[in-house]
């Protein structure tokens, strides 16, 4: 295969990927709502889920937990009954109904005890993988 | 997604004993590029843009999402097409295209197999898009305790390591 050939396909590939990638994007955000959208727009998410994956508590109260997730401050209430409040620090992730501003009612909540050590695991192989990927573009220069 | 470890130990233990050493390589890199390709881009656009654009009201959302298109079986076929055929044949160390391309896909199948075997309070990933937007899990194992493999793979992997090292 000649060199144009070859890089003419490669873009054509990665616009595909592009089109692939913003229309994956764009379907999957339609069909669910952020927790952002809903306080911006309530009648939204009036029969919603709300999914709140992988959050930090940063405060726990009587019936309510706060967590500071991407979608921005996050407040878990009232807390289902029967489920022990996790304290601050721990990471969590709920689903339940949108019930007004950044607030969910939690209805199935699941804590992560071992997030901690997957995202350190995951830095560190980032790390290694990175100086690997270093070698591989030096050894490869020099083979030039 | 298991964490990048266990995804490195999991292709190293499947490839490294059967394939010559730079097909190795391409295998277990296979075996982390969904990661790196998709959950990275991720995570930086979820993580640190969208918290500094929340207060002017941008919701990065559907960026967001879209990043997961190549932890998808077709992005991620893709994906592996444009590197194999974009990289200057210095980096190939001799291997063909061809065989870059497949290493890496079938890396990355494992991978992918490996992340549908997990549990999370609800399924990740829409497998099959963009026939079906339908998202599917087995729920074998939790999404974070894929360390406890850890004992049987470390073992694993050194040994097909060196019984690739021995007979090629």
């Amino acid at each position: 295969m000649s060199a144009p050939l070859r890089v003419g396909l490669a873009l054509v590939l990665l616009a595909c990927l592009a089109v692939y990638a913003i229309s994956f994007g764009v379907a999957t955000d339609a069909g669910s709502y952020s927790l952002l959208e809903c306080n911006q727009s309530p009648a939204l998410c009036a029969d919603s889920e709300i999914h709140v994956g992988y959050a930090r508590v940063i405060d726990v109260r009587s019936d309510e937990v706060r967590l500071r997730s991407w979608m921005g401050p996050v407040v878990l209430t009232p807390w289902p009954s029967g489920t022990p409040l996790p304290s601050p620090g721990r990471i969590i992730s709920a689903v339940g109904p949108h019930v007004g501003g950044f607030r969910v009612a939690p209805t199935e909540v699941v804590e992560h005890p071992f997030r901690g050590l997957k995202e350190a695991t995951g830095l560190v192989m980032m790390a290694l993988w990175g100086l690997a990927g270093l070698w591989w573009l030096r050894a490869g220069w020099r083979r030039a | 997604m298991p964490d990048l470890l266990t995804h490195t130990l999991a292709n190293v233990a499947i490839g490294a004993g059967a394939l010559e050493r730079r097909r190795a390589l391409a295998f277990v890199t296979g075996g982390v590029l969904p990661d790196f390709l998709a959950r990275v881009p991720g995570l930086v656009l979820s993580r640190v843009v969208q918290p500094l654009v929340l207060t002017r009201g941008i919701d990065l959302e559907a960026g967001i999402k879209g990043s997961g298109a190549l932890h998808l079986p077709l992005g991620y076929l893709m994906a592996c097409g444009m590197i194999a055929l974009a990289l200057p044949s210095r980096l190939l160390f001799g291997l063909p295209r061809r065989d870059v391309f497949g290493l890496l896909f079938l890396g990355g199948c494992v991978h992918l197999i490996l992340d549908l075997c997990q549990h999370h309070v609800r399924p990740s990933y829409a497998y099959l898009y963009p026939f079906s937007l339908e998202r599917y899990e087995m729920g074998l194992w939790d999404a974070d305790l894929a360390f406890v493999s850890w004992p049987l793979l470390v073992p694993l992997a050194w040994w097909a390591w060196r019984r690739g090292q021995r007979s090629h």
